[in-house]
């Protein structure tokens, strides 16, 4: 009967692609799963749900949308045939229908999602807050986060970009985003970890780093950078002042060690560092870490190098280098002072006392000479040596008048160290501008500030002498012509500009270079440098590498440490025979490309940059007291915030510390993947119109202007603010709130879109309600143009709004105003008397449309499919869910705006769609997965285990773990008791395995999470061991108990003690419970044969499977008969005759014509109905499903003379004459909307009539240009794309004027018509030729009959009822029933086609199968007690019990388990499985600790 | 900006009421060093009079501006917001219209010359940085409301503003001039100019809705782009503090002469004791 597979490789690919995991994707994957395909669901973003999952409640049941949602997303979690494929993108199509092959792009996680347990431990760490935008922006979340808590994948992201500005530009690549947000929060042992990270001696570069990270700081953007140094050096201080407590630095210290920080294995082999400067240091403590012995031959008798001799005391006090270099000791770095390479030992000698590397770090620490005249006179000094000296402990005399030759660092110090040793006045000497010193701008103002005097664009010609005493220095002017190498302007003197300036010591501070005696020529070098590799600094000689100055020329300290980092790499990877050059860190970029506002967010406050406190420039000159001071630690924290996280993430990987399951990769890079399928559904959704287009309403401008996204998330009760509808500007509770319908849609201005958005009425109507219901006494106000309530049950619903005092206004304002002081919201608008309006509100709502995703061109051209007029993908009118590319179905908002029941629909149409094409490759490529044999347990007395889940720190942070175990071990009949980091982890998963075998266990319990996403996991371990998966018991310690307590751990573990006793108790009471089976007839029952039941029945023969189907007239076709084409222009009668056709010619549809459905029994999979034809015949057909499409009539009116006057027709006459041939012309057309509709008998709407009507009076028009049309309506709904035609037909004259039910309009048997325009405010009349009345979609009164032969249930307006208005669409509650077509409820063509198919595929889930497996935890009935007094049967809501011989039976297969009629039934004769009385007793009995022995004693059932 | 040469089409209230609008304005473009001549035999614009009478006969008469600009291969200058928005819309319609305006043999196509806003050319990202480097006198103290009126922004199809729904372009010159400015809702709304003569009650009204909004906010002065809104709403603030029920005066100020102010230009305090509401600098001026 089912098609066979097809393994060949000739046939199609049992598997499918499906683009878009929002509701419609969902669905779809859903049901090609269960149809037998394997489906990979691709999603943009990191989880599943689209946009309905940020949806409060759900128009017109109310239900909450996540409720509802939550359980299809678990459905797909758990589905082993389909692969979620989050952050991904199709990026190519290739192929044919049936055999396509796909490119995916997987944007990187950065979590590991089979790893992460979602337990949020890290986004507890992560210091980075950024906008929330599930929510709207209200509120914040981490840089690694998690969608929303219910999120399928549950695994966590890392929202990351490029490294933020101040990485990139930082030479040892440290992270100033890192620390910052970890100072922000005040976490600063953490933060200092982080910097430590990267750079060994943040105290000195806190002091005298020239921070090129804050002159790439992008909040310069808005004002001025982040004073990074400034914080780095309170933080480095505060860390120094408070070590962290023993506890604190235990965990910082467990943390390094989960990521893996520090703690390299010793490698035993030797690295000899010549220098102790910067440079060599960083080797070091780099060398150090990748557990290398490192010992540093330093020639003067104190370490530090340049750092120690060439910065003075007052910019870096010796005791802070001590600290970092004691820091850097501390690791295992040894220092040997007094040892000078050359005089002490050589490279040669390291080598032969056993090291393995030697590191060359001399520094350069000879000054340059300028070779002038004069020079060596004695008062002529040379800059490094004088600080050298000064350093040193001596005091050096200088004379009244110094002047410092030269632009950098060092002549700054030597200038201010000068005004110190008492030099009255010390000249700065620069030959070109101030702008170009290469000295860090902060010392330069200090040194002017304390009274150093520059003289710029001025260079030494000679030292004049005088008696052998220096008394002047000759100058010339310098000006600055072309750029030279290094892209400054070159200086050039001044032709006769010599000037003298008086001195009596002059200083020398132009460059230093190294002094490479000591080499002894054993490795090359170049000019007065060591040659070396640039990316791997390996000198000429293997295993000699040099870093520092003696290797770049002079360079900055964090240059040099830089290098110093750089050597380490490449010594490690010379140690470990790797390429030197792996690993390597790319040097920063010689330039960032510049900032642009708009690409950052925005400051969170204007608050201005705090400069670094200073000592005042009168005291610092009389000593050689430090002269930055340290930030308060409030100003430093104030200061942190002002960084605007332009990095999203910003790598401080505290993640990884805190992350037990290891599940953090920060390597992830962009991905691409093919995959093998045989057809692809595009789901890919809409987006929000982006309401800042409409700059009148102030969106972004005036904080209380919000989206109805917005409000959603304001009402959910999840949501940021638990459902208070309060004001973003001051959080004040809303009382009065107005929405603004329209916004981007039916707006034919290029900022918006000229369809209508076909949601958004309702959604207001919705929320409006929904909000009055959370604040007393709030006010709703609604300004829209047509209320559009077309879909099923929206009508009344809108009325109930209107009801409840809902206040609708038919004005569009033009703008809204702000009061600045309040940030109320003001709207002016034309009152319903035309009078202008002023009115005050608190929150202002824009109810923004729909439109297509800003990816929805890539996606279309990826998947070579055409997009419409609007963007969104073209669909076929004979097929709305086939696109132009044949293998490519479309479904959801995906091809246009549509409300859930629909995209849901859709979403079973495509699947069936692809299904069918695919038939012969079912099953070909799915896994079902094997288990042994269950074991019998019934002999064995109960050996219960328990598992108990740290869930990271979740559970484990609150609740005294140990403690439960040990409880648990105590109570009687548990053989086992362990606890977990994650239970349900690989290895968790793994153990449980392991107890259940080697203790023999028979009952499990698993203290941990939710049943609700959890049970399946471990069922299905309990499967793999043998075990019948019903013996599994859970106790949810997490979210309702550590989650709930987390400040009262006693109670908490009180708690969690009682909880776990009553699962323990109910557990030894769980049996092994069997699932029933039931063989698939494989044949469909079709009831109606129009257009719906035909799509159906042919979809269902095309795919194998037998019909019935079952018209009660003796033709095929319907009303469709009737119609000629659609507003779209689809050619109906063809469409009718081209299904006619199939279905007659199809062996596998059968035809009872005549006939109606007189009897049914059985239930799905295994149907059995009596069909009778009108001749009185019977036959018996046996069916696995039911498709009801028995279709809708017509109403006759009765209302304005119809009947009795021949000008009054109706819209389905008036159309016929339209086609009639000769065409009898008329001049005078009216039609009057809403007839035998939206009245109080009938109060829904027929959907369908507007359309019809703009149809015709635009074909009218077109005929007849000259015929006066007049269209009398109460609201035009021409949703979606009809707004076109309602367009159209205004522009060609149709003259559209409203009504209300106060004043109906009156037409005489003369043809005069007189209506009432409110707009006016006067009655208007109009001679008619014909008078058209659109009349209602009504049920057919022989629907009743066949709803209670069928037990399937009805609406009270006559229309089929289905199982759920919003994700059920086509099913009905009771299994294997379906329902399609206008029987459900008016619809148009297209959409009638879209749900045929669609009940079709969900028919073929069933259909495919040959047994069904079901029951389990289900209810049953004990016959002997059943009084058949039909409670269960009234209750149920899904209609399965039903009375069977005096008795309720209950059919395992149709039963959910919901329990509701196991609590209701009177003569307690029904027993849920797994929730028994006894059961529940000894639950309760363990929950009450005390009664625990007496449950002991309970004797076993 | 353009790179072709400037002429700047003063308009008719250059010379008279708008004469500090006129003469700020020359001011700020000299010491900002932008070299721009006077439109030579230039005539009205046509926005004020015929374009309510004979929209065509305000396209000849602005078509005639233009192709005297595009004779000489410049660009127009335009400070006044009626002139700017008539010229602009002229040179649209000409556009599409070229036959409203047969050109006379030799003379240029009058579509040749771009009309542009003196705010936007001052708040051109070079000009920005010149000026930021010539402000000697920051406008510290100063709370201003930025008031962009009718014809400068709208509509945004030709009057090419950032935003012309929320314009932030003189809010932004004046924050670097070092004056702090507020947002409000009616930046952008009709001071009722046109209407002050033939129907009083409602410009006045109009007027009183922008000064009770800003006054709301405590400023100290409201700045404006056009002469028409500057003696509008400099003339009438006594009728409409008495509609608002409290006194009401508040300096008006053409955004050239704070931009002067700020450059410390000589002439300043003469522009501004011409102002019908008193504008002269004293600390009651700056909070």
């Amino acid at each position: 009967m089912i098609p066979t597979a097809n393994e060949s490789g000739a046939g199609p690919v049992g598997a499918v692609l499906v683009v878009g995991g929002g509701i419609a994707g969902i669905q779809a994957s859903l049901d090609l799963s269960a149809a037998g395909y394997k489906v990979y669901l691709l999603e943009k973003t990191s989880a599943l749900g689209g946009h309905m999952a940020m949806l409060d409640k759900t128009f017109p049941t109310n239900d909450c949308a996540m409720c509802t949602m939550s359980p299809r997303l678990v459905a797909v979690a758990g589905d082993r045939n389909i692969e979620t494929i989050t952050q991904a993108d199709l990026v190519r199509l290739q192929g044919a229908a049936g055999r396509l092959t796909a490119t995916v792009r997987v944007r990187p996680r950065f979590v590991d999602p089979q790893k992460c347990t979602g337990c949020g431990d890290c986004a507890q760490a992560c210091p980075v807050e950024l906008d929330n935008e599930f929510n709207q922006n209200l509120d914040r979340r981490k840089a690694i986060h998690r969608r929303y808590p219910q999120a399928v994948p549950s695994s966590f992201v890392i929202e990351r970009s490029d490294r933020p500005r101040c990485m990139r530009t930082c030479p040892l690549g440290t992270n100033p985003q890192g620390y910052l947000a970890l100072v922000r929060q005040r976490r600063f042992h953490e933060a200092l970890r982080t910097l430590r990270d990267s750079n060994p001696l943040p105290a000195v570069c806190a002091r005298v780093c020239h921070h090129p990270c804050e002159n790439a700081c992008a909040r310069a953007a808005f004002d001025a950078p982040v004073s990074v140094r400034a914080v780095k050096r309170f933080l480095t201080d505060y860390c120094a002042a408070h070590p962290p407590g023993p506890e604190l630095a235990a965990r910082l210290a467990e943390a390094d060690k989960r990521a893996g920080h520090g703690h390299a294995k010793p490698t035993g082999k030797r690295v000899a560092i010549v220098g102790s400067g910067p440079a060599g240091l960083t080797a070091a403590d780099g060398l150090a870490r990748r557990g290398h012995q490192a010992v540093i031959f330093e020639a003067l008798p104190v370490a530090g190098g340049m750092l120690r001799v060439g910065i003075p005391d007052f910019r870096l006090p010796p005791s802070v280098l001590d600290a970092d270099i004691d820091a850097i000791c501390r690791l295992g770095v040894e220092i040997r002072c007094n040892r000078r390479l050359g005089r002490d030992f050589t490279l040669e000698g390291l080598r032969r006392q056993g090291f393995d590397a030697v590191l060359v770090a001399i520094g350069a620490h000879r000054g340059r000479r300028l070779g002038i005249p004069g020079e060596e006179t004695r008062q002529v000094r040379d800059g490094l040596s004088f600080l050298r000296n000064t350093a040193g402990g001596e005091t050096p005399r200088v004379g009244q008048r110094v002047v410092v030759v030269g632009g950098g660092n060092a002549a700054v110090d030597v200038a201010r160290v000068a005004r110190r040793l008492g030099g009255k006045l010390v000249t700065i000497l620069y030959r070109r501008s101030e702008a170009e010193m290469p000295a860090i701008r902060e010392e330069v103002d200090q040194a002017r500030a304390e009274g150093v005097r520059l003289e710029v664009l001025a260079a030494p010609l000679r030292v004049v002498t005088q008696d052998g005493l220096v008394v002047g220095l000759q100058c010339v002017r310098m000006a600055l012509g072309d750029p030279d190498e290094s892209g400054r302007r070159r200086p050039v003197p001044v032709p006769g500009s010599e000037f003298l300036l008086d001195a009596d010591t002059v200083i020398t501070a132009i460059g230093q270079e190294s002094d490479l005696g000591g080499l002894g020529g054993e490795i090359a070098t170049a000019r007065d440098r060591c040659a070396v590799d640039e990316r791997t600094l390996a000198c000429s000689t293997p295993g000699v590498f040099a870093a520092g100055d003696v290797a770049t020329g002079p360079d900055t300290v964090t240059g040099a440490m830089a290098s110093g980092r750089r050597a380490a790499v490449s010594i490690d990877n010379y140690l470990a025979g790797r390429p030197l050059d792996e690993s390597q860190p790319d040097p920063p970029p010689a330039k960032l490309p510049p900032v642009r506002r708009q690409d950052l967010r925005p400051p969170r406050a204007a608050t201005p940059r705090q400069e670094e406190p200073q000592l005042p420039a009168d005291w610092r000159v009389a000593g050689f007291q430090e002269v930055a001071l340290s930030m308060e630690e409030a100003v430093a924290v104030a200061e942190a915030e002002r960084c605007l996280d332009c990095g999203v993430c910003s790598d401080c990987r505290q993640c990884e510390r805190v992350c037990q399951a290891g599940a953090i990769r920060f390597d992830d890079r962009v991905e691409d993947r093919e995959i093998e399928i045989g057809g692809v559904v595009l789901a890919d959704g809409y987006a929000p119109y982006d309401a800042r287009r409409r700059g009148e309403f102030g969106y972004t401008r005036y904080p209380n202007v919000v989206t109805s996204l917005t409000l959603e998330r304001l009402l959910s009760a999840s949501g940021p603010t638990f459902g208070r509808i309060v004001r973003p500007s001051d959080g004040k509770e809303v009382r009065r709130i107005a929405f603004i319908q329209c916004v981007g849609s039916r707006d034919s201005s290029d900022r918006g879109h000229p369809y209508c958005s076909s949601i958004c009425c309702m959604q207001t109507a919705k929320a409006a309600m929904i909000a009055m219901e959370h604040t007393k006494g709030l006010s709703a106000t609604v300004f829209m143009i047509d209320v559009r309530a077309h879909g099923k049950g929206y009508e009344t619903y809108y009325q109930r709004a209107e009801r409840l005092g809902v206040r609708y206004l038919r004005s569009m304002p033009s703008a809204i105003r702000q009061d600045f002081k309040t940030h109320d919201l003001q709207i002016e608008y034309a009152g319903p008397d035309g009078t202008k309006q002023v009115e005050t509100f608190d929150l202002v709502v824009l109810s923004v449309g729909v439109e297509c995703t800003a990816q929805s061109a890539q996606l279309a051209a990826a998947a070579g499919v055409e997009r419409d007029e609007y963007g969104f993908i073209r669909t076929q009118p004979e097929n709305p869910v086939a696109t132009s590319r044949e293998g490519v179905l479309v479904c959801g908002t995906a091809c246009g705006p549509k409300d859930i029941p629909d995209c849901v629909a859709e979403g079973s149409a495509a699947a069936a769609s692809l299904a069918r094409d695919l038939a012969p490759a079912r099953f070909t490529r799915v896994t079902v997965p094997e288990y042994p044999a269950e074991r019998d347990v019934s002999a064995e007395p109960p050996r219960v285990g328990v598992f108990v889940c740290h869930c990271g720190n979740n559970i484990s942070g609150v609740v005294n773990v140990e403690e439960l175990v040990s409880f648990a071990k105590g109570l009687p009949r548990v053989v086992h008791a362990e606890r977990n980091l994650y239970t349900c982890s690989p290895e968790g998963l793994a153990a449980m395995r392991r107890a259940i075998d080697t203790q023999k266990l028979n009952r499990v319990v698993v203290a941990s999470c939710t049943p609700r996403t959890h049970t399946a996991v471990f069922q299905d371990v309990l499967a793999q061991a043998g075990l019948n998966k019903y013996l599994l018991e859970m106790a949810n310690i997490r979210d309702q108990c550590s989650w709930v307590h987390p400040d009262r751990p006693v109670e908490a573990t009180r708690k969690a003690l009682e909880l776990l006793a009553a699962a323990v108790a109910k557990a030894q009471h769980l049996r092994p419970l069997r699932e029933g089976t039931q063989a698939v007839v494989h044949a469909a029952l079709v009831v109606g044969g129009g257009l719906a039941g035909m799509v159906a029945a042919t979809t269902l023969a095309s795919q194998g499977f037998e019909v019935h189907l079952v018209e009660q007239t003796d033709s095929l076709g319907g009303q469709m008969r009737h119609i000629r084409r659609t507003l779209d222009g689809l050619d109906v009668q063809a469409l009718r005759e081209h299904l006619v056709r199939q279905t007659e010619t199809s062996p596998l549809i059968i035809q009872h014509l005549r006939s109606t459905v007189t009897r049914n029994r059985g239930s799905v999979g295994n149907f059995e109905s009596e069909i009778t034809a009108d001749d009185g015949s019977r036959a018996t057909v046996r069916h696995g499903v039911t498709i009801v499409a028995a279709g809708a009539n017509m109403y006759t009116p009765t209302e304005y003379g119809h009947g009795t006057s021949s000008r009054v027709i109706t819209q389905r006459e008036f159309e016929r004459r339209l086609g009639a041939f000769p065409f009898v012309p008329v001049d005078g057309v009216v039609m009057i909307q809403c007839v035998g509709c939206r009245n109080a008998e009938r109060p829904y709407c027929s959907r369908v009539c507007c359309a019809e009507a703009v149809k015709n009076a635009l074909e009218i028009k077109a005929k007849r240009p000259g015929c006066r049309v007049v269209i009398l309506y109460k609201d035009v709904r021409t949703f979606g794309r009809l707004e076109k035609y309602y367009r159209q037909a205004r522009e060609a004259g149709v003259v559209f004027i409203r009504y209300d039910d106060a004043h109906p309009p009156q037409v005489s048997p003369d043809g005069v018509v007189r209506a009432m325009d409110p707009a006016l405010g006067r009655e208007l009349t109009w001679r008619a030729d014909v008078v058209v009345l659109s009349a209602a979609t009504v049920g057919r009164p022989e629907h009743r009959a066949l709803a209670e032969v069928l037990r399937v249930p009805m609406t009270s307006d006559g229309f089929f009822l289905e199982a759920h208005a919003k994700l059920r669409p086509v099913d009905f509650a009771c299994e294997g029933v379906f329902l399609a077509g206008t029987a459900h409820s008016p619809k148009l063509i297209p959409e009638t086609i879209a749900q045929a198919l669609a009940a079709a595929g969900r028919a073929a889930t069933i259909l495919c199968q040959d047994i069904l497996r079901a029951g389990g935890a289900v209810s049953v009935v004990n016959r002997d007690r059943c009084a058949a007094c039909l409670t269960c049967v009234r209750l149920c809501p899904y209609g399965v019990p039903r009375i069977e011989k005096g008795a309720a039976a209950i059919e395992p297969t149709a039963c959910q388990g919901c329990g509701l009629c196991a609590a209701e039934c009177p003569a307690g004769a029904i027993t849920l499985e797994c929730f028994t009385d006894q059961q529940m007793q000894a639950a309760v009995g363990g929950l009450f600790l005390e009664t625990v022995p007496q449950a002991e004693e309970a004797p076993e059932a | 900006m353009t790179a072709k040469g400037l002429r700047l089409f003063p308009g008719c209230a250059a010379d008279g009421a708008g004469a500090e609008y006129g003469r700020s304005t020359v001011a700020v473009l000299d010491a900002l060093g932008v070299a721009v001549r006077v439109l030579a035999d230039w005539n009205c614009c046509g926005a004020t009079g015929a374009r309510h009478e004979d929209r065509e006969l305000a396209v000849r008469l602005s078509a005639r501006n233009l192709a005297l600009a595009a004779g000489e291969g410049c660009d127009l200058l335009v400070n006044c917001a009626a002139c700017y928005n008539n010229l602009a819309w002229s040179r649209q319609y000409l556009a599409e219209h070229p036959q409203t305006w047969p050109a006379p043999p030799g003379a240029a196509r009058p579509e040749a010359a771009t009309v542009l806003h003196l705010l936007a050319v001052l708040t051109g990202e070079p000009m920005l940085e010149r000026l930021a480097k010539k402000i000697a006198r920051p406008l510290a103290g100063m709370r201003l409301a930025c008031y962009y009126g009718c014809l400068l922004v709208r509509p945004g199809g030709y009057t090419h503003v950032d935003d012309a729904e929320n314009p932030r372009r003189l809010d932004d010159l004046l924050r670097l001039c070092g004056a702090d400015t507020v947002d409000w809702s009616f930046k952008t709304d009709c001071c009722g100019g046109s209407a002050s003569m033939t129907d009083n009650p409602v410009a006045v009204e109009l007027m009183a809705r922008l000064f009770d909004s800003c006054l709301q906010q405590d400023v100290t002065a409201l700045v404006t782009a056009c002469p028409l809104c500057h003696v509008n709403l400099d003339a009438w603030q006594e009728k409409v503090g008495a509609l608002l029920g409290r006194e009401v005066s508040l300096p008006i100020y053409y955004f050239t002469e704070l931009v002067a102010l700020a450059m410390d230009l000589p002439g300043v305090d003469k522009w501004l004791s011409g102002h019908l509401t008193d504008a002269r600098l004293t600390p009651r001026k700056c909070r």
